[in-house]
Order: structure tokens, then sequence, then C-alpha cells
């Protein structure tokens, strides 16, 4: 098992009880994940959680020029990727008025989702300049079938996981408290971006 | 129960019978309009059954009876519902009516105490179900997450009122706890044996069960209530950030300086593509292996036929097929043979290059050929006992196992 947790780690994956429960539960382990945090100490790595603490996943312990330009390189990759993914979430809560959806652990049925999508035309072109932004539309491409490569790249890149194959219904992995994360930083650091009306959060630990 | 009783109850189940389709359609839309059909006449009978309620002139609703009966048959949500809120009253109820009993057994009114002993048995049941619907419905309001509503902020207002519902019910029980009702019973103060027989039944066999029914559900409520707290600002930061993008579609985050503060997610390592080689003798691995082993496909055998040109003739005269046996069948023949009769075991490998040292075979086939051996049905080769000499490769990696040599004696 300690094998694999490395591994999975090393592939850059984030390791919730959603996505791989089983890596999940042995690194849930206090002494587990001491013997993996010493382990990557060796490699300049730590074992992180993400904001919610519902998963796991690798970063470096260090900032040096090696670590400044795999960085660079990962911001690129999410500039290129945060606008379809941050639709394709945004496209589900009104669609379902779910809002629960950005909370890990969250299920997505597909059929659900695509029946009330084929009822609005409006949303049938939203999918469909969706599918284009992710590159999912093939010739013979349906509603559904560009909905399921859509849900088939979410998948790759770790932010859905399959639960139900039968049912087509899909789980939220922790990997979007990474999403959330990165949009909070945008925020905060784009003085384009004019969404200053927020309120003050309020201090969620000391309200139960 | 009197015949006037009797009636009533036909007369409303009779009702109830006959005008099924009426009842689940107003139980459906919520309320019956007249309308001037047959269905009026229908309606008024139910209404004479108290089945259904005047609601206006014109107007009827289903009695809040028949309305609950329906939502626990169809496990329907309601939004606050008041599930835990009389749980309390109910005990304080089951307490009155020992104090009760007592008196009346104390002062030999036996038929008060018959009448008391037969409220007893039907408030403890009340209070029974009030826990098990309660907790029933309390269950499924956390398991779908308040599906009932969609929003941040209403699934928060929903899950603060069943978290309070439930701690009524936690209050309930430990309220139960401390008016001593079991230890009134063991005391033999007064002889309440048919109150204890239905106390023990209905409530005391299954506190157990309730309290920790009702630990899970407090436990689920908070959790979820402080997870959709805290995710109440991202969900208005993400909502707000996505709008944005919807009518600046030309938006480009923007670039990182070097004066950023490096929050966590940003240090976050680039993916490795590792290939992994398992330890097939690793018992910690079967079951990963197995699982792996599941999704493979099987894989499809093609046949090939060439194909040839001319005629297919069919002769019957008989052809002669003359079978010869190769270097390496005589040689493991023999091989069986000596380790049958030898006293102690016998290596394959030094036994070849001994005998048959001009032997085509490869010493690594050889010893393939020996191992299985021991699978061929042969009889010579049925009574042999067989003892691989392994060794671990020198991969650290695969730990893949190599034989060898094979130590072969007859048993």
């Amino acid at each position: 098992m300690f094998e694999r947790v490395i591994f999975q780690l090393l592939e850059g994956v984030f390791i919730c009880r959603v996505s791989h429960p089983d890596t999940f539960d042995f690194l849930s382990d206090e002494d587990n994940l001491r013997s993996v945090e010493d382990f990557f100490a060796k490699i300049g790595r730590r074992v992180a959680k993400t904001s919610k603490q519902s998963g796991f996943y690798l970063v470096f312990s260090s900032y040096g020029e090696q670590e400044r330009v795999t960085i660079r390189s990962n911001y690129a990759d999410i500039k290129n990727s945060l606008a379809p993914v941050v639709s394709f979430f945004n496209l589900v809560i009104r669609v379902t008025g779910q809002e629960d959806i950005l909370m890990y652990g969250t299920a997505i049925e597909a059929d659900t989702l695509i029946g009330k999508i084929d009822q609005d035309i409006s949303l049938r072109n939203e999918l469909q300049s969706l599918g284009t932004r992710f590159k999912a539309i093939s010739s013979d491409s349906t509603q559904r079938k560009l909905l399921d490569n859509i849900f088939k790249r979410l998948i790759n890149d770790g932010y859905l996981k399959l639960a139900n194959p039968e049912r087509a219904i899909y789980q939220v992995t922790s990997k979007i408290e990474y999403l959330l994360d990165v949009i909070k930083f945008i925020h905060e650091n784009d003085e384009t971006l004019k969404i200053g009306d927020e309120q003050p959060e309020s201090e969620t630990g000391s309200l139960i | 129960m009197s015949k006037k009783l009797n009636d009533l109850l036909s007369n409303a189940l009779n009702a109830i019978a006959a005008h099924r389709d009426l009842i689940h359609e107003v139980y459906s839309k919520g309320r019956y309009i007249k309308n001037g059909s047959k269905s009026d006449r229908d309606a008024y009978v139910l209404h004479q059954n108290r089945i259904l309620i005047a609601d206006g002139l014109d107007t009827y609703r289903l009695s809040s009876f028949m309305t609950k009966f329906f939502d626990e048959v169809t496990q329907k949500q309601r939004l606050f519902e008041l599930l835990g809120d009389n749980a309390g009253a109910q005990v304080i109820r089951i307490s009155q009516l020992l104090d009760e009993y007592t008196k009346a057994v104390f002062a030999g009114r036996i038929e008060d105490a018959d009448h008391v002993s037969a409220q007893f048995h039907d408030a403890c049941a009340d209070l029974s179900d009030t826990f098990s619907s309660g907790i029933s419905k309390l269950l499924n309001q956390a398991e779908t997450n308040f599906a009932v509503v969609s929003s941040i902020d209403a699934k928060s207002r929903q899950n603060e009122h069943y978290l309070r519902q439930a701690r009524r019910f936690s209050d309930a029980l430990k309220s139960l706890d401390q008016f001593g009702i079991e230890q009134q019973f063991v005391s033999g103060y007064c002889d309440c044996e048919p109150l204890a027989i239905s106390y023990g039944t209905l409530i005391s066999n299954r506190k157990a069960e309730w309290h920790t029914e009702i630990s899970r559900l407090l436990h689920f409520f908070e959790t979820y209530l402080y997870q959709l707290r805290a995710i109440a600002p991202d969900v208005k930061r993400f909502r707000q950030f996505a709008n944005f993008l919807q009518q600046n579609p030309g938006y480009e985050l923007p670039e990182l300086e070097e004066t950023h503060h490096r929050p966590l997610w940003m240090m976050r390592t680039a993916g490795i593509n590792t290939k992994a080689y398992s330890d097939v003798k690793d018992v910690s691995a079967f079951d990963y292996l197995r699982e792996i082993a599941a999704h493979l496909p099987v894989p499809a055998e093609v046949i090939v036929r060439e194909r040839a040109t001319g005629r297919i003739e069919r002769s019957d005269n008989k052809t002669t097929e003359t079978l010869k046996l190769l270097s390496h069948h005589i040689a493991l023949g023999r091989f069986a043979k000596a380790a049958s009769r030898s006293s102690t075991p016998l290596s394959a490998l030094n036994w070849k290059r001994e005998h048959f040292p001009d032997i085509s075979v490869p010493d690594q086939v050889w010893l393939l050929l020996v191992v299985h051996s021991k699978n061929s049905h042969r009889e010579e080769f049925a009574k042999l006992q067989y003892q691989r000499i392994e060794q671990r490769g020198e991969s650290r990696i695969s730990r893949n196992l190599y034989v060898r040599d094979v130590m072969v004696y007859g048993s």
C-alpha cells in the first residue's frame, strides 16, 4: 500500500475518499502519513491537504529555481484549463439549482442533467459551446455524447469519479477544493476582476 | 368496541376505499376545488368522514393526519418539519400516567388502574412511533443532503432546523433516563408489571438503537453545517467568477508575479508518469492485482486460414504416419525413471549435463519442461516430487523469481 500511495502522489493525483478510498484510508492514519512524509522529505516534497481537508496531494517543500519553473508551468496549464472547468460546474449549478455541487463528494446524475438541458435551447447551445472549449465534439456528437465526453475529460483531469456506471452517476472529488483555491487567489490578486462586493467571510469554526 | 364506534370506523374505511382516486388527487394537488361534477358529492362524503377538511367555501384539503400518514409512506420531505418537538412532552405524559396508575392502585381503584394502564401502553407506542418515524425522516434528510432545497443558504437553514430537531430527540432520551421510570418498575414500590412490559417492549429495548442513530445524526448535521458554512463564501466567489467569465469571454488570468504570496495549491508538484512493477508474491497486492485482472479484456483468438486454389479431393486411401520421439522427450522419460529410482533428490540440470550433454534444448527450456512435466498426466511423472530452487531477481522494483534448478525424487 505504501508503494501505491507514493506512486499515486508522484503522479500528481488528489487522493480522497471518493477517488482513492483505500489509499485515502491509509494516509488518514497518522503513522502511515508520517512514513510517507519521511519518504518525500528526502526528495524535497511534502504531502498537503486540500483547503477543506478532504484530500491529499503532493507539494514542494521549498522554493528554488527548479520549483519556480514547475510552478510557472503548472500555472500556465491552469490558465488554459480553468475557464472551461468553471463554466461546466456553473452550468451544472444553473441546470440543477444545486449549489452544493461544489462540495466534495456531491453526486451529479448525467441522465437528470441531460434531461433538463434537452428542454432548453439556450442550455443546449451552452453545452455545445462548452464541448468546443473542451475539444469534446466529434463528428457524430449528440448532446448526450457531448456531455459524456466532457465527463470523461473531467474524470481524466481528476475533478470527477464515475461512481455508478449503470446509472451514470458521477461524484465530485477533492480536486474541486483546489479549483476553489485557485479562484480565491485570482479574486484576491487581479485588479481587473471587479467582484469586490463580497461580504466579509464568516468564522465557520466558531459557529457551532 | 361499541357498535357505534364500529360503524363509524367501517364508514370511514369504506369511504377511503371507495374514493381512493379522489384522495390520491387531493394529496398530489394539495386541495380539491368544487367544479359541479360528480366528484363534488364524493368530496362531501369524505368531508363527512373527516378525511377531507373544508378549506374555504368551495375548497377541500386532506386532513393533516392523512397527509402525515401519506408523507410517511412516500418518505416525502417537507420544509422545517416538527419531528422531535413533541417527544419531550410525550415523555412527561408517560411519567404522569405512571404516577396516576400508582395512585389508582394504592387507592384500590382497579377499573381506573386498568384504564390508565391501557393509556400508558398507547403513550409508549406513541413515543416509540415518534422516535422511529422522526429518526427515519432525519436520516432521509441527511442521506439526501436536504435535496428539497438547492441553495447553500437554504440548505444551511434546513440543516440548523433539523439539527435542533435531533437535539430535541436527544433531550427527550435524556429525560427518559432522568425520570427513572425503569427504576420505579424494579423498586417493587407498586405492582406495575403490565406497564413494565409495555415500556420494556416499546421503549427500553429500543433506547440503545435510538441513542446510536441520534448520535450519528447529530454528528452528521453538525459536520455538514460546518461544511456548508465553510463552502458558502467559495460558492459565492465561484458564481461571481463564472458570471464574469461569461460576460468577458476573452478574459485571461493575471501573470504570476514573483511578489505574489505563494499559497499551498501553487506549490503543487507536476505529475510524473510512473510505471509500477507489482510483486506478485506480496499478499497485500493480491486485491489490487485481482482488480486489474478483472478489467483486462479477454484476448481475441485469431485463426488465420490460408486460402488455396485448386480442387478438394477426398481420398479413402489410408496413409501411414510415423511417430518419432524427439530427443528431449526421450531425455525427459529417462530422467523420470532415474529420479523415481534415486534415493536422493536428483538435480534436473546436473542429470541433463551428465547424460544428454549434446541435446539441443537449452538449460532454461529443459527446466521448463521438467517443471511442466508434473502436469502432463503421464504415469511416470505422477509419483514424483518436485522442489524448485528459486532465486530473486536483481531488479529492486520487479523482484521477479527465477528457477535455477529443479530437484526431483520419487515419493
